[in-house]
């Protein structure tokens, strides 16, 4: 039998789960298995989604029970279980599972592995299929009972079961260690306060941990164990963790496909990763690195997309990503490099370099800024920085490697699993953006302001082919923007009240703008004019 | 500001797909290539020499040394164009 499944198999009382209200004990979770087990038994692919621990546990025995293999989705929405080939699944979620109350339940013959296909966003966010099997993540949690057993307690988490690290750090290693578990992750660190401290072991990312709670005293309920995965913890975030808990977090590197390759603790700055010892690692060129694990189905090795360099002593350090190449007009570009070179830039704190479809001839860049990057923002405007961050460019990237168009953010979006994705990255160009402007005079809630319209205005775009005009509803639409940008307050409805488009308004023409908000009423009055004096449209919305 | 200015403005911003700027944004005298102004490259050049062709239709001899001089700024694109105009 399963060591996972096994250990559910303890006596009915003792306390598996607990919730802040009533524990779980693992009689609950065989008799919740028991009712489940008699409703998987079709041929329907099961989807399993939960937000409670204890109800995916039971769930799990279920599957045990009934031979049947698990799908674990990201989330549920309805697109994305379509694209993960959910359509015609039995979806079980929170919803459908009843836990019960019975205090016990005997669950009978239990498979001896069960299959698990995991999704991972991947790195073009298409997501990625991965299939593992129970006993690949039971071997996995021996392997951290080795190493971190002594110090872990009962578990609290910052991160979902639904990917691998969630399941086997919150649910499958304290489980067979025998350690409760909190039933739910939480969502925010107010929701852990004065539930952590000595003998708390925490399970989080760097989502959380480059988020800390100003308000809260971290250093007086410091876990013994804080574990970090599912993306690198830079240096300076680690160091900040240190601070505020007055011990260091143990950041595990890993991947769904490989399982923990290799765990550190940065105390005072960058340090070196230590090898599991089940782990085999492998050096190729350029220092690209490359594990064999057991949690692996086949004998190769895998590919982690990191570039590192072995130490004497059997650890190593990881430099950065694995190169990734893109062909710009012909030219082979390496991603990497252009956004270390970014990175490196005292306008910049980190940033993401890649293509935009449609725009192949030329790289796009997001730059997360620094402060005095921000203060660049504002002086100069996207326009000027994206310019001078080109030029800054000059001495270290080729022009072809050199960014064109620019999108300034305060941080990186990133999913929450903490993972950059390339379709966010891209979307932040696909919203359209106001065109210039000037406020020409502002009196209370009159203002007039001065907009010029090029002809790379995304409104322009396809109305109509070969013979751009400005669409009417984009000038309402424009208006309301500016209105919350200058007068700082936009109507709540969306009716429009005697709006005339009198004249065409093409490309390249400046238009002055006079936007009236009618507070009281909820009502916006906007009145467009051309450079001739004549009317474009006018009207009011709200 | 002259209108042939204006327009010079326009195309750059236009086949460069320049975003988040407008033609007033631009000075008419500054430097459009190199590591000051605008910072445009060779490749930003082709498609400037390519716009101006196309615009104005307006040949472009590449081994030329003037050429250089008449892609500046944008007032200096402004009166090649004229004066090319007018030798037409």
């Amino acid at each position: 039998m399963s060591p996972f499944i096994a250990a559910l198999l303890t006596a009915p009382a003792d306390r598996v789960f607990f919730t802040g209200e009533r524990d779980v004990t693992a009689g609950q979770i065989r008799a919740t298995a028991a009712d489940l087990a008699a409703r998987i038994g079709g041929d329907a692919p099961l989807f399993l989604h939960t937000a409670s621990a204890a109800r995916f546990t039971a769930t799990l025995l279920a599957a045990a029970l009934a031979g049947r293999a698990l799908v674990l989705p990201a989330h549920t929405q309805a697109a994305y279980l379509a694209e993960v080939g959910g359509t015609g699944a039995l979806l079980l979620d929170d919803a459908a599972i009843a836990l019960s109350d019975a205090a016990d339940a005997e669950p009978g013959d239990a498979a001896a592995d069960v299959a698990l296909t995991f999704f991972t966003s991947g790195s073009t966010g298409v997501p990625k299929r991965i299939e593992r099997r129970l006993a690949q993540l039971e071997t996995e949690a021996r392997a951290l009972e080795a190493v971190f057993g002594r110090e872990a307690g009962a578990v609290q988490a910052t991160v979902s079961h639904q990917h691998i690290y969630g399941l086997i750090y919150r649910i499958v290693w304290p489980l067979m260690a025998g350690r409760p578990s909190a039933d739910r992750a939480a969502e925010y660190w107010e929701n852990l306060d004065g539930k952590l401290g000595a003998g708390a072991t925490l399970i989080s990312s760097p989502a959380h941990l480059t988020r800390l709670p100003p308000g809260m005293d971290l250093a007086a309920q410091a876990p013994d164990l804080i574990f970090s995965s599912g993306q690198l913890l830079q240096t300076p975030a680690a160091l900040a963790c240190t601070a505020a808990f007055g011990r260091p977090v143990t950041e595990v590197l890993g991947s769904t496909e490989t399982g923990g390759v290799a765990w550190r603790r940065q105390q005072a700055g960058d340090e070196p990763w230590t090898p599991f010892e089940v782990v085999t690692l492998g050096w190729g060129e350029d220092g690209a690195l490359s594990v064999t694990t057991p949690y692996l189905d086949g004998d190769e090795p895998f590919p982690m997309g990191d570039r590192g360099e072995a130490l004497a002593d059997g650890r190593f350090r990881l430099l950065g990503r694995a190169d990734r190449m893109e062909k710009i007009d012909g030219k082979r570009v390496s991603l990497t490099r252009v956004e270390e070179a970014l990175a490196a830039l005292p306008q910049a704190v980190e940033a993401a370099a890649f293509t935009l479809p449609g725009r192949k001839s030329a790289l796009a860049a997001v730059v997360a800024l620094s402060a005095e990057g921000r203060t660049a923002l504002q002086v100069e405007g996207a326009f000027r920085l994206g310019r001078h961050l080109r030029a800054a460019l000059a001495d270290r990237l080729e022009p072809i490697e050199r960014p064109k168009h620019w999108r300034f953010v305060d941080r990186l979006p990133t999913d929450a699993q903490g993972k950059r994705r390339l379709s966010d990255l891209r979307a932040l160009f696909d919203a359209p953006r106001l065109p210039p402007f000037d406020v020409v005079a502002r009196d209370g809630d009159v203002a007039h302001l001065k907009v010029s319209l090029p002809p790379t205005l995304a409104w322009f775009q396809g109305h109509f082919p070969g013979e751009p005009i400005l669409p009417g509803i984009s000038q309402v639409h424009m208006a309301v923007l500016l209105s919350a940008q200058v007068l700082g307050w936009t109507p709540e409805g969306a009716d429009l009240n005697r709006v005339k488009f009198k004249d065409i308004v093409r490309p390249g023409e400046t238009l002055d703008l006079t936007l009236t908000a009618e507070r009281d009423k909820g009502r916006l009055s906007f009145r467009w004019l051309r450079a001739n004096g004549g009317e474009a449209s006018s009207g009011s919305i709200g | 500001m002259s209108d042939l200015e204006n327009d010079i403005k326009m195309m750059i911003i236009d086949v460069l797909n320049l975003e988040d700027v407008g033609p007033e944004d631009i000075d008419p005298q500054e430097n459009l290539f190199g590591d000051s102004g605008l910072a445009l490259d060779s490749i930003d050049a082709l498609e400037i020499g390519v716009g101006v062709q196309k615009k104005y239709g307006i040949k472009i001899n590449a081994e030329d040394k003037s050429t250089r001089a008449h892609f500046q700024s944008v007032r200096s694109l402004a009166e090649f164009v004229a004066a090319q105009q007018q030798a037409a």
